[in-house]
């Protein structure tokens, strides 16, 4: 165990410098040579260290502070080993894990038995409407609990944590018909009796490999007490007939063989009795891999879905954050870049107007007008910049009226189609009316086109917003800029946003905003 | 003429309530939310009633609602809505019953002064103001391709005005062109929109209008 403990420190204390060489030759091979300025480890384990790491460096000397330089065995290594085996025994998690796997055995025979009961039960009564209903109902709940009391088994016993089984929820005051309803139609209703029946099977083969390997275990110790035993007798007929044999030594054999074969499997049996907590900790696992497994399949996903989904949920949570940030820095921009100078300099012409007002009121009076001037188009930029970052109209009115302004503004003409039944969630509405915002100040900025068509509707739960123009095309979507903002955003909440856009034209910007159902 | 201003910005309110003082307006209240301005007009019977769109409690569309309300209760009261934002979808639902003593502005035209007073004079004469925003938003809207397409590109332009509610003269200088040759459009206008000669001029001059704004 100490030799695992020593090793981070170790690296730890590594200069930068070691570094590159760390990662060509291996931690091990520059470990001592670390442990050099670090007399704490030179004066207590110089050799365990080095013996583990590099069997090859421990015939050499090295230099260590306190000036051992040979290797010499180690008494304390060999007592920190029999310390290891002694502690996995008598680790409480080891007792409670074969408290857990004997359980394991019991239950899963239990639920193999109540299944293949249950099973021909609910055969036998499939033809009595009610009553077959109410058995398979009964047969799936008993089997989903009985899951779940697993699963807790495996979280209390082993450590080992495993996410619940969903159990089919019914509103509250349901009819007992409707609850019944709910687990026989439940996705659950012929997985729950397979797991049942799968179990069977696993079990019985790691319950029977247990018990080989306890039943090797302790044979192998009987066997070895019989042949020192015997070991003992050949020694003994040995020396009493040694003058009856023949001088030679022949019967060196006989008495010897014993001898090495008792060592052998008692070696054999010791390691079966010290490995066992190994051998039962990775049964453990495997319960708890196999019934996680379950769950998931239960449940209708499996782990790699799942896995697969948290990949790309945190991709696209990484693309919101980059799209709110970038939408941050345009708003930051605008105003920094567009609104600021222009007060500015409304500011900097009134205050000229006033100090020329006296002597030279012409000059004064054309001041003015620029002043006057500039801050109309000072608020009108403002306007643009806060509709720019959420229409009001938008909330108070949906889309459609949303895209008036847009239309009003356009240099292309704009047709304007949205076939909606209801109004789709906020959130969905705005990313629409983005994806539209954008899409028409590129037609407008990029293009020759002559008509652009704005169509929205909704399509199978998601709202679909196609911008079409007569373009020239070759629109797309560049790092950082406009649609692939859109494109962020759009991830983020599970949409698709495609860019159709070949040189001619014509450019085609489809989104599909999921907005539930 | 007696008018109410209904709108939270104090600085705004009393902004406005200077300028209208100076074209010789006068101001008999000043809100600040849609309630206190139904109890305001309930109680003075102004001419005019100049409305924010946004207000407490909710800085929704209270001015919008209000001032549908106004036209409801009380038909004579003419109301000039006021906003950061004009939107097509509120103006279309003030016009739907009625475009006489309607006015729809950016609040930013208050900058010019005389087009402002100019606007108020018009619309508490029961003519209409509406933004050349808003009539650029009501035309890209409007779905008909009809007798509106034949119009000269300088025919819509003066219609695009009337729409405004400006009259000819105004029309004529803003175009540097002289009444005469405007008033020749309108009647051309009238014509294509086969709006009979017979209607009272003003009356014509809405229809055309409100077929011009597709409501």
């Amino acid at each position: 165990m100490s030799v695992i403990d020593s090793m981070p420190r170790s690296v730890e204390n590594g200069r930068p410098s070691d570094n590159g060489r760390r990662t060509r030759a291996g931690v091990g091979l520059t470990a001592p040579k670390r442990l050099g300025p670090t007399p704490m480890f030179g004066v207590h384990r110089p050799a365990t260290v080095s013996a583990v790491d590099d069997p090859s460096l421990s015939r050499h000397p090295r230099p260590i502070a306190d000036g051992s330089d040979f290797i010499r065995p180690d008494a304390g290594q060999i007592l920190d080993a029999l310390r290891g085996v002694a502690g996995d025994w008598l680790r409480r998690s080891t007792w409670r894990g074969a408290v857990s796997l004997a359980l394991w055995c019991v239950s899963s025979y239990m639920v193999g038995l109540i299944t293949v009961f249950g099973l021909v039960a609910s055969i036998a009564t499939s033809r009595i409407g009610g009553t077959g209903v109410a058995v398979r109902a009964s047969l799936l709940r008993l089997l989903a609990e009985l899951f779940n009391l697993d699963r807790r088994r495996i979280d209390a016993l082993s450590g080992i944590r495993t996410p619940p089984l969903a159990l089919p929820q019914p509103r509250v005051g349901a009819a007992p018909a409707e609850l019944q309803q709910l687990w026989v139609q439940s996705p659950m209703r012929r997985r729950l009796p397979a797991f049942g029946l799968i179990r069977l099977p696993v079990v019985t083969a790691a319950a029977a490999m247990a018990v080989a390997w306890w039943c090797g275990t302790i044979l192998g110790l009987e066997l070895s007490i019989r042949r020192l035993e015997l070991g003992l007798h050949r020694v003994h007929d040995y020396f009493n007939w040694r003058h009856k044999v023949d001088v030679l030594g022949v019967a060196l054999r006989p008495w010897t063989m014993p001898w090495v074969e008792a060592v052998i499997v008692l070696v054999a049996a010791l390691a079966g009795l010290v490995l066992w907590p190994r051998v039962q900790r990775a049964l453990l696992s495997a319960d708890a891999a196999f019934v996680r497994e379950l769950t998931a399949w239960l449940d209708g996903t499996s782990t790699t879905e799942l896995s697969r989904e948290v990949v790309r949920l945190s991709e696209t949570r990484a693309q919101a954050v980059t799209a709110a940030d970038a939408e941050r820095r345009r708003i930051e921009r605008d105003l920094h870049d567009g609104f600021q100078p222009q007060l500015v300099n409304i500011a900097l012409n009134l205050g000229l107007a006033r100090s020329r007002l006296a002597t030279d009121p012409e000059g004064a009076s054309a001041l003015l007008d620029r002043a006057h001037e500039d801050a109309k188009r000072a608020t009108e930029d403002l306007r643009n910049i806060v509709r720019g970052i959420h229409p009001s109209v938008l909330d108070e009115r949906g889309l459609d009226a949303a895209f008036s302004a847009l239309a009003g503004s356009s240099r292309v003409r704009l047709q304007i189609d949205v076939h909606l039944d209801r109004r789709p969630p906020r959130e969905a509405e705005g990313i629409a009316y983005f994806v539209v915002a954008e899409a028409v100040t590129n037609v407008n900025k990029h293009t020759n086109a002559r008509i652009a068509t704005v169509t929205v509707s909704e399509i199978e739960g998601s709202l679909r917003v196609l911008v079409q123009d007569d373009g020239e095309g070759g629109a797309r979507s560049e790092p950082g800029g406009g649609l692939a903002g859109l494109a962020d955003r759009i991830a983020a909440v599970d949409g698709t946003f495609t860019v159709t856009s070949p040189p001619g034209g014509p450019t085609w910007i489809e989104a599909r905003i999921r907005c539930g159902s | 003429m007696r008018v109410v201003i209904a709108e939270d910005s104090v600085l705004l309110r009393e902004g406005i309530g200077r300028l209208l003082a100076e074209g010789g307006i006068e101001v008999i209240a000043g809100v600040s939310d849609a309630d206190a301005l139904m109890i305001a007009i309930e109680e003075t019977q102004p001419d005019l009633a100049i409305v924010d769109v946004r207000m407490p409690p909710g800085y929704r569309d209270e001015g919008v609602r209000a001032a549908i309300e106004i036209r409801r209760r009380w038909p004579s009261v003419a109301l000039l809505v006021l906003s950061q934002f004009v939107e097509e979808r509120y103006a279309s639902e003030l016009i739907a019953s009625d475009t006489q003593a309607l006015g729809y502005l950016l609040k930013d035209r208050v900058a010019d002064v005389d087009e402002f007073l100019d606007a108020v004079r018009r619309v508490a004469d029961g003519g209409t103001a509406l933004d050349a925003e808003l009539v650029r938003q009501l035309v890209a809207r409007s779905r008909r391709a009809d007798p509106l397409a034949q119009l000269t590109p300088k025919e819509r332009e003066v219609l695009d005005y009337m729409a405004q509610g400006r009259s000819n003269a105004a029309i004529a200088e803003t175009l540097v062109v002289t009444i005469g040759a405007v008033e020749k459009h309108v009647a051309n206008i009238f014509m294509k929109l086969d709006l009979p000669a017979d209607d009272d001029q003003r009356h014509r001059r809405v229809a055309a209008v409100v077929q011009y704004l597709g409501s």
